[in-house]
């Protein structure tokens, strides 16, 4: 069925070439990502250093020269991103060039794009003591706190990370994934400098190509044109485990039209784990999906919520269960979703819900397959959580899910954290909820 | 029934054209090596047409928001809701309303035709109870509270209700609070009985199919539902006047920073379909020129702190209206205001040079190209198309017929008239 199949090389220490050759899209899709621990002295310098790296690199100096070089390599769209996954922060380059095989007269554009991609992130623009350029570095250090400073204009994004700071106050998941904009006044050019250079050296590197390439060739241009400097590789600690003592609830206030209510848990499974299979078909049955118990009893049954789920980072073993709701309805909707947690731990799971939600992760998983960005995150997961599910043996597992499995999975989450972003009535009355 | 092969050289794809006697049309694109597969069903019916005459009937004018409550209200059904039957296949179904268009969709990798079925039996037999429509008006009030919390969003409503007097497009798609308590079963029924007639509605699937079964299918389900041949809905709009209804508002919300929205205003002039394809196509190439990451003006404007990548530009017109809109967060609108005016009004003079213009020809089609690895994206683009009167695929040809001079053309038409509106956000305290 998996018509994907990726090879894969160590191009030097640490550095990681995966590539899936296939005719079914129209680009070719390249990820680089730099794995590095999520620790709160380094998060927002590594942040910031991809923002300044596409300002300009020695040959495309300006925003403008690296535009109007992309324009013409066919509209070769490019970006960099910072995510989290588990407690490792992943600075990454995306890059997506059209087919060669759909544009004729476009020969070389792989060539062209693993040289653009060493341009940008090995030959930064520097000043002629070695540091980053003063203002660049200036401009993107403010471009990066508007970044951090408006996440709360994303309410559901910021309730979300707000109930995970709380929770893992103490643990590196807690950091957000661009860090905290108090650092930023502390970064200059030279010191972020010097942390390009560690991240650059230091990181696990994952190159993943999907698309119409030849593998060999592939690797040929990565090894010869992508010359990573080694300088030691950084040692990446598996996420803490912690147990909740007792349940925290955080109520914070905001100018807001709308409450956002999320239930902070730990998980007992995680991606590396067996009992992985039994962890998706739980979420499924709970919240991840419109079927789901949690979709069904507050928004379908309670028309509290328009927008009602649960997610989980499975690298790190954690999951909120999240409702948009009215102000006024916080304990309802509370107890209705910790309820439906309730029942997943005691087997009240119909047959219906069970194979709908098995059905769904099957699709889900085969219907990946098509989708290039799908790929190549499952490829990045399974470097950075020590497995490599391959979608095979991902759906035979979930066939063999059973509703006891479940109730298993379910039985060993602990609620941590109950988290509340509502707006200010009631504020003056003088006790908290 | 007829069924049309038509190629689409580029893509070394074919697309099959279904026509059927109840009316409906049917597009079928293959993609063999996909697993999923996936079908949009759609009616040429959005938030824009709430005064219309059903043929044969009488001028009827609805609440705003009706069409989306609509699309809400008909996966309910006496027997349950339509989304459960999709997830007891393992389909994920989903809909969604836009200014002109009600689609309804799943996608599924297996169990395809009775999929297809329940898509086409959920959204050709309605059922509208009085418990049902209470229950999603207040899950409605939900999603629009949680637009109402979204800065971005209420900023660009400002601009559009300062840029249009009277036409629905300054409504926002969902309606209000209010105007969604007004929506009665009678209503809906309307509005369902006039727009979701096969003459108005068309189906695309995508996947790894045999077009002439999934076409035959179709056609044996909606032809044995006995639809009479009707003549076209009126559409009424009021009369828009070509200014601006209001140079400047601004309004006050909770957020992290201020946020410019500036939309120039052109009602279009071209012939609907090809002809305003052409346009937009045109417009394209033109607000990449002036504002794309490409631009002297983008350069100058991220260089000196006044614009980060929230920063957006797009022309969207209909048969009925026209506007681009330029904007994102910033620390000084006013000041960023007075430099895209003035950005604007230097690069009317000087015009797009003949270099630019090709490299900006050669992107936007490597660009296009990538809408085609999505099969969402695909059914998307192609319905937004076709409700236009466009083909899709036609893109690529056109794209290679622009000239330079139509481009800069295009740019003194749309620009020169300053025919704009500015809205501003100012965060609350």
């Amino acid at each position: 069925m998996s018509d994907i199949t990726f090879s894969t090389w160590e191009l030097r220490p640490g550095v990681h070439l995966h590539v899936a050759p296939t005719e079914k899209f129209k680009t070719v899709r390249i990820r680089v990502a730099l794995e590095t621990p999520l620790a709160q002295d380094t998060a927002t310098a590594n942040a910031l250093v991809p923002m300044v790296l596409r300002r300009g690199s020695q040959r495309y100096p300006t925003l403008r020269d690296i535009a109007r070089h992309l324009e013409s390599l066919y509209g070769s769209a490019f970006g960099f991103d910072t995510r989290k996954i588990g407690e490792s922060q992943i600075i990454e380059a995306h890059y997506h060039v059209p087919s060669e095989r759909f544009l004729p007269g476009a020969d070389g554009l792989l060539r062209a794009s693993v040289e653009f991609l060493a341009e940008t992130l090995l030959r930064p623009l520097l000043t002629a003591d070695g540091a980053f350029l003063p203002e660049y570095v200036q401009s993107e250090r403010e471009s990066l706190r508007q970044r951090i400073d408006g996440l709360v204009d994303e309410r559901m994004q910021y309730a979300v990370q707000r109930c995970y700071a709380n929770m893992c106050r103490d643990e590196p998941f807690g950091i957000y994934r661009y860090g905290k904009s108090e650092d930023l006044s502390h970064i200059d050019p030279a010191g972020l400098y010097a942390r390009y250079e560690r991240l650059i050296g230091e990181s696990r590197v994952h190159i993943i190509v999907v698309g119409a390439v030849d593998p060999e060739k592939t690797r040929e241009l990565f090894a010869a044109g992508f010359p990573i400097p080694r300088d030691g590789l950084v040692d990446i600690p598996a996420p803490a485990v912690a147990q909740p003592k007792s349940v925290r609830t955080v109520v914070e206030r905001l100018d807001v039209l709308q409450g956002v209510l999320v239930l902070g848990c730990r998980l007992p499974v995680r991606y590396a784990d067996d009992a992985y299979p039994a962890l998706l078909m739980y979420n499924g049955v709970l919240g991840g999906f419109s079927h789901s118990k949690l979709f069904m009893e507050v928004r379908e049954r309670a028309s509290l919520a328009y927008t009602a789920f649960s997610r989980m980072d499975t690298v790190k073993g954690v999951q909120i269960l999240f409702a948009g709701i009215d102000v006024g309805k916080f304990e309802q909707a509370r107890d209705i979703m910790l309820r439906q947690l309730d029942d997943v731990r005691e087997g009240k799971v119909t047959d219906s819900e069970l194979e709908a939600t098995r059905k769904a992760l099957v699709n889900g998983l085969r219907s990946g397959l098509d989708d290039p960005g799908q790929i190549i995150h499952a490829r990045l997961l399974g470097a950075v959580g020590g497995r490599q599910w391959g979608v095979d043996e991902l759906v035979a597992a979930v066939e063999d899910v059973t509703r006891d499995d479940i109730a298993e999975v379910a039985r060993g989450v602990a609620l941590d954290t109950v988290y509340f972003l509502r707006d200010h009535a009631g504020e003056d009355e003088g006790h908290a909820d | 029934m007829q069924i049309e092969v038509r190629e689409i050289p580029v893509l070394r794809e074919e697309l099959h054209v279904g026509r059927l006697s109840s009316g409906l049309t049917v597009f079928v694109l293959p993609r063999p090596g996909f697993h999923k597969k996936y079908a949009s069903f759609a009616t040429h019916y959005g938030s824009v047409d709430n005064c219309f005459v059903p043929p044969g009937g009488r001028r009827v004018c609805v609440p705003d928001g009706i069409a989306h409550f609509l699309e809400h209200t008909l996966f309910e059904k006496e027997n349950g809701n339509a989304s459960d039957w999709f997830s007891e296949l393992g389909a994920s179904s989903n809909a969604y309303t836009s200014y002109l268009l009600t689609t309804y969709l799943f996608s599924c990798t297996d169990r395809f035709e009775a999929c297809l079925d329940i898509l086409l039996n959920f959204v050709l037999e309605p059922y509208f109870s009085p418990a049902n429509i209470e229950k999603e008006r207040g899950i409605i009030e939900q999603e629009l509270l949680m637009y109402d919390d979204m800065p971005d969003r209420r900023v660009i409503l400002a601009l559009l209700e300062a840029l249009y007097h009277e036409h629905p497009v300054r409504v926002d798609i969902g309606g209000t609070v209010q105007s969604i308590r007004e929506v009665t079963a009678e209503l809906l029924t309307a509005c369902y009985d006039t727009f979701y007639h096969p003459e108005n509605m068309s189906l695309v699937v995508l996947g790894d199919v045999e077009p002439v079964r999934v076409i035959e299918q179709v056609a044996e389900n909606v032809d044995r539902r006995g639809f009479a041949k009707r003549g076209a809905i009126e559409r009424i709009f009021p009369a828009e006047p070509p200014q601006v209804r209001e140079r400047r508002v601004e309004i006050e919300m909770t957020a992290s920073r201020p946020r410019l929205a500036l939309g120039f205003k052109e009602l279009p002039e071209a012939a609907p379909g090809r002809g305003q394809l052409r346009e937009r196509l045109l417009m394209g190439l033109v607000l990449r020129s002036l504002f794309g990451r490409s631009s002297p003006l983008y350069s100058a404007l991220y260089e000196d702190g006044l614009i980060d990548d929230s920063f957006y530009s797009y022309y969207e017109s209909s048969p009925t209206y026209g506007h681009t809109l330029v904007g994102g967060e910033t620390d000084d609108p006013d000041k960023l205001l007075d430099r895209l005016q003035s950005g604007i009004a230097e690069h009317v003079d000087r015009g797009i040079d003949a270099d630019e213009f090709e490299r900006l020809r050669r992107a936007y089609l490597g660009r296009f190209l990538d809408n085609f690895n999505s099969l969402e994206q695909v059914a998307a683009s192609f319905l937004s198309h076709h409700v236009r009167g466009s083909w899709l695929f036609d893109t690529f040809e056109l794209v290679e017929s622009l000239t330079v001079e139509e481009a800069n053309d295009r740019l003194q038409r749309h620009f020169a008239s300053e025919n704009f509106s500015v809205a501003i956000l100012r965060p609350k305290g």
